[in-house]
């Protein structure tokens, strides 16, 4: 998110995480890969908080991400695509991918607004589209917000 | 068996393969190398070798199996994961390690090349669980690592519960 304040004028992903105006949300479109058909998920136990399981993607196993758990505080129960968006690990980047629950939009050429200061953390800002605002996630500080999952093996 | 290095979800370059056996427990499928396993041994085969734990505060580990005068724990794969209840049949005796599987059933042997190293945003105690993914037609299943499932202080503390009394199963 430090482009933001580097290039003001940019260019972002709307995505939607339920029917309601609210459950929309932006990213900054080089933040994300592609948008791709729902395809089947693949679970097994772990412990990391936000994560629902893996998918296969040209070959590449990718982690699948349920961010609607903290943003709208409910699981997406239907999804029709995965938002494909990269994540970076000190150098390395590593795609990783989003349920959303319909088509996605590329805005161009919008001036992010900065976090309101009762924001959750994982708003970077927002971007203004008619007259609404539209929250602007940071997708780094939104996998740390998720709640935590704890699995027998890990108690003792 | 290559485990998958740097590249997310790229296996190593194609190597000889080698096999793996897929297992269920508590419903969910997982794999081992097969060059893991020691021995595959039923329950009911082993009813009269493995000895209880009286005082197990490890709800997953109830039993023991002396092999080549060495204590194994038998721990119950699906009770570890939280994993929904089911019948376990076969015990996986591991080679190398003091640790067994109790499974529900073995789903089939494979060969595999290469697995695929777990996704980064993995980062909880799956690290340590599983030595990657292995992808098969049918999808993703965890690779199971022998060394894994019990660290060296659950071996410690399972030792010393087991030295308090084992009474035969």
């Amino acid at each position: 998110m430090s482009g933001m304040s580097e290039l003001p004028e940019s260019n972002y992903v709307l995505l939607r995480l339920g029917p309601a105006q609210q459950d929309r949300f932006a990213l900054p479109a080089d933040a994300v890969e592609e948008l791709a058909s729902a395809s089947r998920l693949d679970k097994f136990p772990h412990t990391t908080p936000g994560l629902d399981g893996v998918i296969v993607r040209r070959k590449r196993v990718l982690a699948v991400r349920d961010v609607a758990r903290v943003l709208t505080g409910r699981a997406l129960l239907v999804h029709r695509f995965y938002l494909i968006v990269r994540r970076r690990y000190g150098s390395a980047v590593e795609l990783e991918a989003i349920p959303v629950s319909g088509d996605c939009e590329l805005i161009g050429g919008v001036i992010p607004m900065p976090r309101n200061g009762d924001a959750p953390e994982y708003f970077a800002g927002s971007i203004d589209l008619a007259g609404e605002q539209i929250p602007l996630l940071d997708l780094e500080k939104l996998a740390a917000a998720a709640p935590a999952t704890q699995f027998a093996g890990s108690r003792a | 068996m290559n485990r998958a290095g740097q590249l997310q979800g790229k296996p190593a370059a194609a190597q000889r393969q080698e096999p793996v056996i897929v297992f269920v427990a508590g419903g969910a499928q997982m794999a081992i190398p097969a060059g893991a396993l020691h021995e595959i041994r039923s329950t009911d085969s082993l009813a009269g070798e493995a000895a209880m734990l009286q005082r197990a505060d490890f709800p997953w580990v109830r039993h023991t199996i002396e092999r080549g005068g060495t204590t194994h724990y038998v721990v119950s794969v699906g009770s570890y994961f939280g994993l929904p209840r089911t019948r376990p049949s076969l015990v996986l005796v591991l080679r190398g390690v003091r640790c067994a599987l109790l499974v529900d059933r073995i789903e089939r042997m494979d060969a595999l090349s290469s697995i695929y190293a777990l996704p980064r945003a993995f980062q909880g105690d799956e690290r340590q669980w599983y030595l990657g993914l292995a992808l098969f037609e049918d999808g993703a299943v965890p690779m199971l690592n022998p060394h894994g499932l019990l660290t060296s202080e659950h071996l410690e503390k399972l030792d010393a519960r087991a030295v308090a009394g084992a009474v035969p199963a």
